[in-house]
C-alpha cells in the first residue's frame, strides 16, 4: 500500500492503488501545490481524487473510484448503476456534466463504455480517466468547463465486469477470457465450463506448453531463446508446441475446449444479429446477455445520446461501421465520421481510421452497429494500443520483427515473459511452460498507460465537442398592422454533427427538431426555405410548433410566424440530440 | 394414473364446443380463464412464464404422462400472437383438452404422452386479446406497452374512433380527388389503389375509422398500445416499423418465449397456430445451391431451408394438406414472415418448426396482380391485418387486393354480416366532404364459419398429435462384444433413430443447438484402447436409419461395459454388454 502513497506529495488527498484504497486524513493538504515544483500541463496538479494511472482496477475498485469522484465533485459527477451482470456485479455508470447548468438528461450526451471483451481491460481505465480528468480540470481549462456546461457524459467503464475480474484476478492468457461468465456448454456434451485452462506451474499466468521431442517441428529462435520458431522445412525440430497451459479435465480427449463463458458479448446486439452458423459467439438470441440488455435499455431511455465510443483493444484503430458487407453507412453520416476519424489519426499517432468489415473482418450483431444503425448515433470503437508504440515505428522497419520481445528485453528488462519452466503434465508427462504474461501485448505497460488514456480521451472529447448544439440566434419582430406581427427566428447548430443523422431521419428514430413560439396567438407558421428570397412554406397543423427534419452541421434554419400581438415573443428550439435553447424578442 | 371414461371425454368435447370463442363477440370468455380451467386435470400443469406489458400472465400449459421430470423430448405449441387469430388459441386449448382427456383412454395418446411432453402457450399476446374484447371492437395486434408512435411527445393520443356508433372500428373513405383509392369494379365495396394508367380515377382517401384527435393532420396514427408479438422475434425483424417495437425481443411476451426455447434443449419441435404458414407452402431449399459446404460457416443468415431438412418439411406439409383438405392456394392472405416466431424457431433456434394458419377464406378464383398500398402506414398494416392479407411489406406479401377480393366474395356468399356496407357519416375534420364508414368487420379474417369450426379445430388437433408422434427416437438396436483373444474385445453397437424425423435438423448441426446425440462407452475396469469414450453424432435421419460405432477394450474388468446414447430432444437408450 505505502508504495503507492506519496505522503510527501502534499497535494494528494487520497491515492488509489491496485485494489486498496487509502484516504489520507490530512484533507488540508488538498488544493496546495508541493513547494518548489512546476506542474506539468495536461494533468491536474492537485487532484481531489488521486489515482495511479499505471495499473488496472478490479470491479470493486472501479466503483470505489467513481464514488470518490462523486464525493469530491458532487456537482460534476454522479455514480449509479445501469444494471447487473450475470454474476450480479453492478454496471457502474458515471454521469459527468455541470449539474448546476441544466438538466443532465436533456443535454446532448456522449456514451462511453469499455471492456465489453473481458481481456480488453484498458478501455475501463481510459473511460474512468476521462471522468476523472473532466472533474479535476474543469476549474483550470475553460474549454472543459464549457463542455460540461453544454454536454453530458454517460460513462460505464466496464460493461463486462464478471469477465474483467476473471481476467485480472485469475490465471489467464493475454487473450482470455473474451467472454462474460454466463455458463455455456461449448463442446455440446451437456456439461458446462468443465474443461478450462489449468495453471500448471502455479504462477498466476496461463502461458504455452512445449515438450522436447525429436519429432517436433519447432526450435528456439537464435535471436531470443524464449521465442519458438518453426524449423526449416528440411531441418529437424526439437520441440512440440502443445497449446495453452491445461489438461483434459473431462476426459473427452480434448484440452481446454469448454472454458468459463464462452460467447462474444460484442456479437449479441440486436442490429444484424446472426445465429451461430453465421456468427460464432452470438449466443442464443440478441440481447440474451443481461449486460447487453442493460445498455440497450439505458440508451433507449436516453434519447439525448448523440455520440458514442466503445473501447476495445488492440491494434491502433478508430473503427466505424458497418460490420457486414451488405450493410452501409449513410453517405451524409460518413462525411461526418470521416471528419472526426481523420482528426483522430492526428491525435492518436499510429492509429488508423477504418471500417470494420472492409478493413478488419465481418462482425454480425456488434455494439457499434446497433448504436449507429439501430439508433442513429455517430459511434466509434477505438482499438487501444498498437505495436507502433513499442518503438514508435511502422512495421516496415526491421525492429518490427518480434518487437514485443525486443521491447520486453530493452524497456521492461524481461518482466513481460515467463521463462520456460519444467512441469509435470498429467497427460503429456514432462513438459515446459512459458511465454507472454497476460499483462502484455494487449494491456499497456504501466508507464505508457496514462499517455494512451489521455490521447484517446482527447479524441473522444473532440467528438463530444462536435455533437450538435442548437441555438436561437435571433428573433425579429415586424408589425404588419391590424394588430398582427411577423416574427422571424434564425436557429443554428454551429457544430460538425447534424441534430439528426441521416440514418435517424430516414428511419424516423428521433422526433424532428421543434421550434416553438410563445407570446401571442399564432395565425400561421412557416419554414423559410430560402431566407434570401423569403420563400416560405406553411405548416398547417400546430403552427405554433414548427417542425424541421434536422439542422445540419454548421447549418441554420429560419422560421417565421404571423402572430396576433406585438410581443415580446419567446422562441424555443428543442432537439432530442441537439439540446434546447430559448431567446426572447426585444 | 386416472383412467378417464369415454363419457368424460365426450363431456369435455361438448364443453369445448360450447366454449369455443367467436373473436368478434365481446362477451366471449377470456381464453386465459379457459386455460386455467383446464388446469384441473392431472395431466395438465399451467404455470406463468412471465407477464405481458399490460401485466397479464403469459401462461404455459404442460401436458405430460406421469413421471416426467422434464427429461422427455418435447414439443412447444404457440398460438394467439394476435387477437384476430383466436382460432389458433381455440386449437391449442382443444389440443390440451384432447391430450389430457385421451391419456389412459386413447392408446395412441397414452403412448405419445408416456414418451413426449407437449408444452402450450395458447395466448402469446394476452394484451391484444383483452383489447379486442373492449367496445368498440377494434382489431389490434398491439400489447399494452405505451408507445409514442408519431414521436410527438404524447403517448397513445390518437387512436381510432367509432364514428357511426355501431360498435365496430372499420375503415372510412373520404371523397377526394387527391386521394389514391378507387372502388373495385369486380367487387363493389372493396377499395383499392387506383391505377391511372388503366384509366382509374382516384376518388377516395382511405383511412381507419376515426378523427384527428390531436390535431396534427394525421388520423389514428398513435393508437393505444405498442408491440405486435408476431413482429417482435429476431428473424427478418421489421426494424423501425412502429408495431415491431424498439428492437427484437423487446416485448416481454416474445422474450419469455425466446428464453424458454433457449433454456429447454428437449424441445425439438415448435408448432405455431398463427398467421404464418409453412404447411400449405413448405420451406424449400435454395434452388441456386446450398450455401457453405458441410462444417463451413455460412456467410449470411439463411433465407432458404437447408437441403437436408427440406424433404421433411415437404412431406409433413403434404400430410397436413391431406388431413385438412387445404391447398397451397389457401396461403393467399397468410402473413409473410418477418419478426415471426415460426421461421425464427427453425432458422435461428434450429428446431423443427411447423406453422398452420388454420383457416383463411377458401379460394374461388385465381389471384391477380394488383397491389394496394394504403396512404397511411398504420392504416395499411391494420387493414391488412384485418383482412388477413399480410402486413405492410407488400413486396414480399401475397397480393392483398386478390386476397381481399377473395375474402369479400366469400363473405358475400357465406357470411354477409362480416362486411359492413359503406354508410355516410358526419365527420368534424371533413365538414364539406362526403365521408363513409364501412368495410370488413374486425376480427373475422381468420374465423371460420361456426358450422365448420369444430371440425376444422379437430383436424388441426389430430394433425398436431400426428406430428408429435413423428419426433425422433434413439434406440440401441444391436450391441455385441466380439472377443479378439487375450482379454481384448471389439465392442460394437448400432444406434438407430426409430422415429420419423431426423434426430435434429441439419441447421441444428451447424448451429450446435439443440444438442446432438451423445454416445458414451462406460467401462468398468477395462482399458479403452480404441475409439472415443464420448462421441457426438450429427443428425441421424429417421425411419430406422442407424450408425455403427465400435471400440476396442482390453482387460476383463467386471465383465461388462455399457453404452448409452441419446439427446434431450431425441430420447435416450442404454445397453449393457457382457464381455465373454
Ligand atoms: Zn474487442
Amino acid at each position: 500500500m505505502t508504495s503507492h502513497l506519496n505522503v510527501s506529495a502534499a497535494a494528494v488527498n487520497f491515492i488509489i492503488g491496485a485494489s486498496l484504497l487509502a484516504l489520507l486524513p490530512t484533507a488540508a493538504w488538498a488544493q496546495q501545490s508541493p513547494p518548489g515544483a512546476m506542474a506539468g500541463l495536461g494533468a491536474p496538479p492537485d487532484p481531489q481524487v488521486a489515482v495511479s494511472w499505471d495499473r488496472y482496477f478490479d470491479h470493486e475498485t472501479l466503483g470505489e473510484i467513481g464514488r470518490r469522484l462523486e464525493e469530491a465533485w458532487p456537482d460534476r459527477c454522479r455514480s449509479s448503476s445501469i444494471g447487473r451482470s450475470v454474476e450480479g456485479r453492478d454496471l457502474w455508470l458515471l454521469t459527468v456534466t455541470d449539474f448546476q447548468a441544466g438538466e443532465a438528461d436533456a443535454k446532448p450526451a456522449m456514451w462511453i463504455d469499455g471492456n465489453i471483451h473481458a481481456n480488453e481491460v484498458q478501455g475501463s481505465e481510459i473511460a474512468l480517466y476521462t471522468a476523472w480528468y473532466l472533474c479535476e480540470m474543469a476549474d483550470r481549462v475553460d474549454w472543459i468547463a464549457e463542455l460540461l456546461r453544454d454536454r453530458t457524459f454517460y460513462i460505464v467503464p466496464s460493461i463486462n465486469p464478471d469477465g474483467r475480474d476473471n481476467f485480472l484476478l485469475e490465471p489467464n492468457t493475454p487473450h482470455s477470457p473474451r467472454s462474460g461468465l454466463a455458463p455455456r456448454d461449448d463442446d455440446g456434451d451437456g456439461l458446462f465450463d468443465e474443461d478450462d485452462f489449468d495453471d500448471l506451474n502455479g504462477d498466476g499466468h496461463i502461458t504455452m506448453m512445449r515438450r522436447r521431442s525429436s519429432n517436433g517441428r519447432w526450435i528456439t529462435s537464435p535471436e531470443d531463446p524464449r521465442i519458438m520458431v518453426r524449423a526449416h522445412a528440411d531441418q529437424p525440430g526439437e520441440w512440440e508446441l502443445l497449446g495453452n497451459e491445461g489438461f483434459d479435465n473431462d476426459g473427452d480427449g480434448r484440452v481446454n475446449e469448454d472454458r468459463r463463458g464462452y460467447y462474444d458479448p460484442n456479437r449479441n446486439w440486436p442490429w444484424r444479429w446472426a445465429p451461430a452458423y453465421v456468427q460464432s459467439g452470438s449466443d442464443a438470441f440478441p440481447t440474451s446477455l443481461p449486460e447487453t440488455r442493460a445498455v440497450v435499455e439505458f440508451v433507449l431511455a436516453h434519447p439525448n445520446i448523440a455520440a458514442a465510443q466503445t473501447y476495445h483493444n488492440t491494434g491502433g484503430m478508430i473503427l466505424r461501421g458497418p460490420g457486414t458487407e451488405s450493410d452501409s453507412v449513410q453517405a451524409a453520416d460518413l462525411r461526418v465520421m470521416d471528419e472526426i476519424g481523420e482528426r483522430g489519426e492526428m491525435i492518436l499517432p499510429g492509429y488508423r481510421y477504418i471500417s470494420i468489415w472492409e478493413d478488419l473482418y465481418t462482425t454480425w450483431g456488434n455494439e457499434l452497429d446497433w448504436f449507429y444503425a439501430g439508433r442513429g448515433i455517430i459511434t466509434f470503437s477505438n482499438e487501444l494500443w498498437t505495436s507502433f508504440n513499442y518503438f514508435r515505428e511502422s512495421p516496415e522497419n526491421e525492429r518490427w520483427d518480434r518487437a514485443d520481445y525486443r521491447f520486453d528485453r530493452y524497456l521492461l528488462f524481461g518482466e513481460a515473459i515467463v521463462p520456460w519452466t519444467p512441469v509435470d503434465h498429467p497427460q503429456y508427462g514432462r513438459i515446459e511452460v512459458g511465454g507472454v504474461k497476460r499483462q502484455y501485448t494487449r494491456a499497456i505497460p504501466g508507464f505508457l498507460l496514462r499517455e494512451e488514456a489521455h490521447r484517446n480521451m482527447a479524441f473522444t472529447l473532440y467528438q463530444a465537442g462536435q455533437m450538435p448544439l442548437v441555438r436561437v440566434d435571433s428573433v425579429e419582430v415586424r408589425s404588419l398592422g391590424s394588430g398582427v406581427s411577423e416574427v422571424r427566428a434564425l436557429i443554428s447548430n454551429r457544430k460538425l454533427a447534424p441534430t439528426r443523422t441521416e440514418q435517424d431521419v430516414v428511419h424516423g428514430i428521433s422526433p424532428p427538431d421543434r421550434i416553438r413560439i410563445e407570446g401571442g396567438r399564432v395565425i400561421a407558421g412557416f419554414r423559410i426555405e430560402n431566407p434570401l428570397q423569403g420563400i416560405a412554406e406553411e405548416q398547417e397543423h400546430r403552427p405554433e410548433r414548427i417542425e424541421v427534419e434536422r439542422i445540419d452541421g454548421m447549418g441554420t434554419v429560419a422560421v417565421k410566424w404571423l402572430v396576433r400581438g406585438s410581443g415580446p415573443f419567446t422562441v424555443t428550439v428543442e432537439s432530442a440530440k441537439g439540446g434546447k435553447h430559448s431567446l426572447r424578442s426585444p | 394414473m386416472a383412467i378417464r371414461t369415454l363419457d368424460r371425454t365426450l363431456f369435455a368435447l361438448a364443453l369445448f364446443a360450447f366454449m369455443a370463442s367467436d373473436p368478434a363477440d365481446a362477451t366471449a370468455q377470456d381464453p386465459s380463464d379457459r386455460l386455467r380451467a383446464l388446469n384441473r386435470s392431472d395431466r395438465v400443469d399451467v404455470t406463468s412464464i412471465g407477464r405481458s406489458a399490460g401485466g397479464a400472465d403469459l401462461l404455459l400449459a404442460t401436458v405430460a404422462g406421469p413421471g416426467d421430470g422434464g427429461g422427455r423430448p418435447a414439443v412447444l405449441v404457440l398460438a394467439g400472437e394476435q387477437a384476430a387469430h383466436a382460432i389458433g388459441t381455440d386449437v391449442a386449448l382443444a389440443a390440451i383438452e384432447r391430450l389430457s382427456d385421451g391419456y389412459g383412454s386413447d392408446p395412441e395418446i397414452t403412448s405419445l404422452l408416456d414418451g413426449v411432453t407437449v408444452h402450450f402457450i395458447p395466448l402469446l399476446s394476452p394484451d391484444a386479446e383483452r383489447s379486442s374484447r373492449q367496445r368498440p371492437v377494434h382489431e389490434t395486434r398491439r400489447n399494452d406497452q405505451p408507445r409514442d408512435d408519431d414521436r410527438d411527445g404524447l403517448v397513445d393520443e390518437d387512436g381510432p374512433d367509432d364514428l357511426n356508433g355501431d360498435g365496430w372500428i372499420t375503415m372510412m373513405r373520404i371523397e377526394d380527388a387527391t386521394g389514391e383509392y378507387t372502388e373495385d369494379e369486380d367487387e363493389p365495396g372493396l377499395m383499392r389503389i387506383a391505377d391511372p394508367a388503366r384509366g382509374d380515377s382516384p376518388s377516395w382517401r382511405l383511412l381507419v375509422e376515426g378523427r384527428d384527435d390531436d390535431g396534427d393532420g394525421r388520423f389514428n396514427e398513435d393508437p393505444k398500445g405498442g408491440v405486435d408479438i408476431g413482429a417482435n422475434f429476431p428473424r427478418r425483424y421489421p426494424w423501425f416499423e412502429s408495431v415491431a417495437g424498439d428492437y427484437p425481443l423487446s416485448a416481454p411476451e416474445a422474450r419469455a418465449v425466446a428464453q424458454l426455447l433457449a433454456d429447454r434443449d428437449e424441445i425439438g419441435m415448435v408448432v405455431v397456430f398463427g398467421t404464418r404458414d409453412n404447411l400449405l407452402s413448405p420451406w424449400k431449399s435454395n434452388p441456386a445451391g446450398e450455401p457453405g459446404s458441410e462444417g463451413e460457416r455460412v456467410r449470411e443468415p439463411l433465407k432458404f431451408a437447408l437441403a437436408g431438412d427440406a424433404p421433411w418439411y415437404a412431406e409433413i406439409a403434404r400430410r397436413y394438406r391431406e388431413r385438412t383438405g387445404r391447398s397451397e392456394s389457401d396461403t393467399l392472405g397468410v402473413r409473410p414472415e418477418g419478426g415471426d416466431p415460426l421461421s425464427w424457431a427453425y432458422f435461428q433456434m434450429g428446431r423443427w418448426a411447423f406453422g398452420s394458419s388454420v383457416w383463411t377464406p377458401p379460394a374461388a378464383e385465381r389471384p391477380d396482380s394488383t397491389t394496394a398500398i394504403p396512404e397511411d402506414r398504420e392504416a395499411a398494416s391494420d387493414s391488412a391485418s384485418r383482412s388477413g392479407s399480410g402486413d405492410s411489406r407488400t413486396s414480399e406479401a401475397s397480393d392483398p387486393v386478390a386476397a381481399e377480393r377473395r375474402r369479400l366474395r366469400w363473405i358475400r356468399a357465406n357470411r354477409p354480416e362480416d362486411f359492413l356496407d359503406w354508410e355516410p357519416v358526419d365527420h368534424p375534420d371533413f365538414e364539406d366532404r362526403r365521408v363513409e364508414v364501412g368495410g370488413f368487420r374486425p376480427l373475422t379474417g381468420w374465423t371460420p364459419p361456426a358450422t365448420i369450426r369444430d371440425s376444422i379445430v379437430r383436424k388441426e388437433v389430430e394433425f398436431l398429435i400426428d406430428i408429435a408422434m413423428l419426433l425422433p427416437r434413439i434406440e440401441i438396436v444391436e450391441s455385441k462384444a466380439e472377443s479378439l483373444g487375450d482379454d481384448t474385445w471389439r465392442v460394437s453397437v448400432r444406434i438407430a433413430n426409430t422415429g420419423y424425423l431426423p434426430t435434429r435438423t441439419r441447421l441444428a448441426d451447424r448451429l450446435g443447438r439443440p444438442r446432438s446425440v451423445r454416445v458414451d462407452l462406460e467401462t468398468n475396469g477395462q482399458e479403452l484402447a480404441g475409439g472415443r469414450a464420448v462421441r457426438l453424432l450429427e443428425a441421424l435421419p429417421g425411419s430406422g436409419s442407424a450408425e455403427e460405432l465400435t471400440w476396442i477394450v482390453v482387460g476383463k474388468g467386471n465383465g461388462r461395459v455399457a453404452v448409452s446414447a441419446g439427446s434431450a430432444s431425441a430420447g435416450r437408450d442404454r445397453k449393457e454388454i457382457q464381455l465373454r
